[in-house]
């Protein structure tokens, strides 16, 4: 497996950021982007969820206009955040906070599922209604985003 | 005069205990970070709804909610902000990145306020659409263009000369 990661530090695009002096801070730039993008869309809809922000914005509104920026963040984050590991992927593999990272980001995928495909998810796409369920999912998914982000930050301090 | 505070600060208690307690930078760019986020997607969503339809966006009720989130994570970033200027004064006051990110924070909070006061406030219907476009699509580049410095801090623009 180590050898994957090592031969994934030789590619030449992880090659070209070695060799680059701004091509990193671009591409860590632009993650933070696609992070915002992410991390903000579903940290509305959640507190949406929970009552506790945008009440003049419908929920079932709200779902649906969030989803392109979800997305859209989701894709520049995973594709900067695949290009910055290749730079280093021997380390980061062994990064507590790392892994910690992407274990959460598992986590959230599945959470994310749960909500989706919860028995009560039917009467909240017709009638907006949040069964407690719905609550905790939203709950616990602002929870890991919060934790993802921070430990996103402690991946270069540990 | 920037070299002259930095130094001043560098030797304050407060600076000296960040410096000595190792998880407090992390934690605060976290909170930074964190407040990005929510500012992010607040302005870029208030203002793409100007550059989609400046019409439209004057009757959506939702638009002073953003910009109540803007100002918060506005709030946020500036506190956390000082703390970690606090904690490495030279790192930030004598970078280049540093202070055009500044000089942007100003324009963009400035545009905020104007885009605000035209959409939702008491110069509501003063601005023409073609301004409000204009002033929208500003406000995106100059919160992209902060992300940019603050990233770039990091990395470029040292003015201390090595000292």
């Amino acid at each position: 497996m180590t050898d994957v990661f090592a031969w994934l530090e030789g590619t030449p695009p992880a090659a070209a950021i070695a060799e680059s002096a701004w091509l990193f801070p671009t591409l860590e730039t632009l993650h933070v982007l696609g992070l915002a993008f992410v991390v903000g869309s579903i940290a509305a809809f959640d507190l949406r969820t929970l009552g506790l922000a945008w009440p003049a914005r419908r929920l079932e509104t709200l779902a649906r206009d969030i989803l392109p920026w979800t997305w859209t963040g989701f894709a520049i984050a995973v594709v900067t955040g695949v290009l910055l590991f290749s730079n280093a992927a021997t380390d980061y593999i062994r990064n507590p906070a790392f892994l910690a990272k992407m274990g959460l980001m598992v986590l959230a995928g599945l959470n994310v599922l749960l909500f989706h495909f919860h028995p009560h998810q039917l009467r909240f796409a017709t009638e907006g209604h949040v069964s407690l369920p719905l609550r905790v999912s939203a709950g616990v998914s602002l929870t890991l985003w919060t934790a993802i982000v921070v430990l996103g930050r402690w991946i270069g301090f540990v | 005069m920037l070299r002259g505070l930095s130094a001043d600060i560098a030797h304050t208690w407060l600076s000296g205990e960040i410096q000595s307690h190792l998880w407090v930078v992390p934690a605060f760019q976290s909170v930074h970070i964190l407040a990005i986020a929510a500012l992010i997607f607040a302005s870029f969503s208030a203002n793409l709804a100007v550059l989609r339809s400046p019409h439209g966006a004057r009757t959506m009720p939702w638009l002073a909610g953003s910009y109540r989130w803007t100002w918060t994570a506005l709030a946020i970033l500036l506190v956390s902000g000082v703390i970690l200027i606090t904690g490495e004064p030279k790192r930030s006051l004598m970078n280049f990145f540093f202070r055009l990110k500044v000089l942007l924070v100003i324009a963009a909070a400035v545009l905020t306020l104007i885009l605000q006061r035209s959409l939702a406030g008491p110069m509501r219907g003063r601005l023409p659409h073609a301004a409000l476009v204009v002033l929208a699509g500003i406000s995106i580049a100059a919160w992209v263009g902060i992300l940019f410095c603050g990233r770039f801090i990091a990395y470029f623009g040292d003015l201390s000369g090595g000292e």
